[in-house]
């Protein structure tokens, strides 16, 4: 793929997940071994991470991705992204902040890498700045680091 | 820059030849922002590197790297080797002699007039000691 195809086919992938129907969009885009990892979870496989999108999402918000900038590259690309969240309900365990029923915020705190196997997503990592995020949640949850110690 | 150019860097960086890297590489007014600062400006950049690196060397190795006209980002794998003990190393505490290898860093490169001239990093943070990042938040 060119990069312009490449280009392309992720904007019609943010505009597709920004419908909020995940099912959807992943069925559309990403290949069925499709690996995702983010800041809290690692999930593979497709069908398990439409899951995971559903019943994040599900806790009452509606999340809009915009990229900021964009890197692209021969199987991929890595992009920066601004998060939109809209809150339907009140959602006091918000990842980023505390979020009141009505409120939107806006943050630019994360980027990602789309690794792509025959024009599907087959890999994404998902990377955080710190700053942009609700230290009480991040800090929940999150154990030992995996790391390696070397000889 | 080109890829050439990056490799370098890294390899300088990895060194410890902080100074060399920054002033090949980085324009004069480079912002640098990571996970535990925010800076402008080459010089302050090198005089952050070489005061936090006191106690460790610090490895980078490229694991991907995208690459664009005006811009890179590049997958990591962080190696430190700690000279002494580090009982407040910002990722956790090492002994002398250890070694920790990390995947979880990834940063963003703009490029200016044939250098750098903006550095973001983002983090996995699973990978890290949450305690010790969310101090300054």
């Amino acid at each position: 793929m060119n990069r312009d195809e490449i280009r392309t086919l992720f904007d019609a992938y943010f505009e597709d997940y920004n419908t909020g129907d995940y099912e959807m969009a992943l069925n559309n885009h990403y290949t069925e071994d499709a690996v995702f990892e983010n800041t809290r979870v690692e999930v593979r496989g497709r069908d398990n991470i439409i899951e995971w999108f559903t019943k994040s999402h599900a806790l009452g918000y509606k999340e809009i991705l915009t990229p900021v900038s964009m890197v692209i590259g021969e199987d991929g690309i890595a992009v920066e992204l601004a998060q939109q969240f809209h809150a339907l309900e009140d959602v006091p365990n918000h990842y980023v902040s505390t979020l009141q029923k009505g409120e939107s915020i806006k943050t630019q705190g994360v980027a990602a890498v789309y690794r792509l196997r025959e024009r599907k997503i087959a890999s994404v990592r998902v990377y955080c700045t710190l700053s942009a995020y609700n230290p009480r949640v991040f800090g929940e949850g999150v154990t030992a680091p995996i790391t390696e110690n070397g000889d | 820059m080109d890829t050439k150019a990056l490799e370098r860097y890294f390899n300088l960086y990895s060194e410890g030849r902080f100074d060399e890297a920054i002033t090949e590489h980085y324009r004069e007014d480079a912002h640098f922002w990571n996970t535990r600062i925010e800076l402008t400006g080459r010089q302050k950049i090198i005089d952050w590197l070489c005061a936090s690196h006191n106690g460790y060397t610090e490895k980078l190795i490229p694991l991907s790297i995208f690459f664009d006209t005006d811009g890179a980002a590049v997958e990591l794998q962080q190696e430190f080797h700690a000279v002494t003990d580090l009982s407040s190393f910002y990722i956790r505490p090492l002994k002398t002699g250890e070694v920790l290898k990390t995947r979880g860093v990834c940063q963003f490169f703009r490029f200016q007039e044939g250098r750098i001239a903006s550095v973001k990093e983002y983090v996995l943070l699973y990978k890290c000691d949450p305690s010790v990042f969310m101090a300054g938040t």
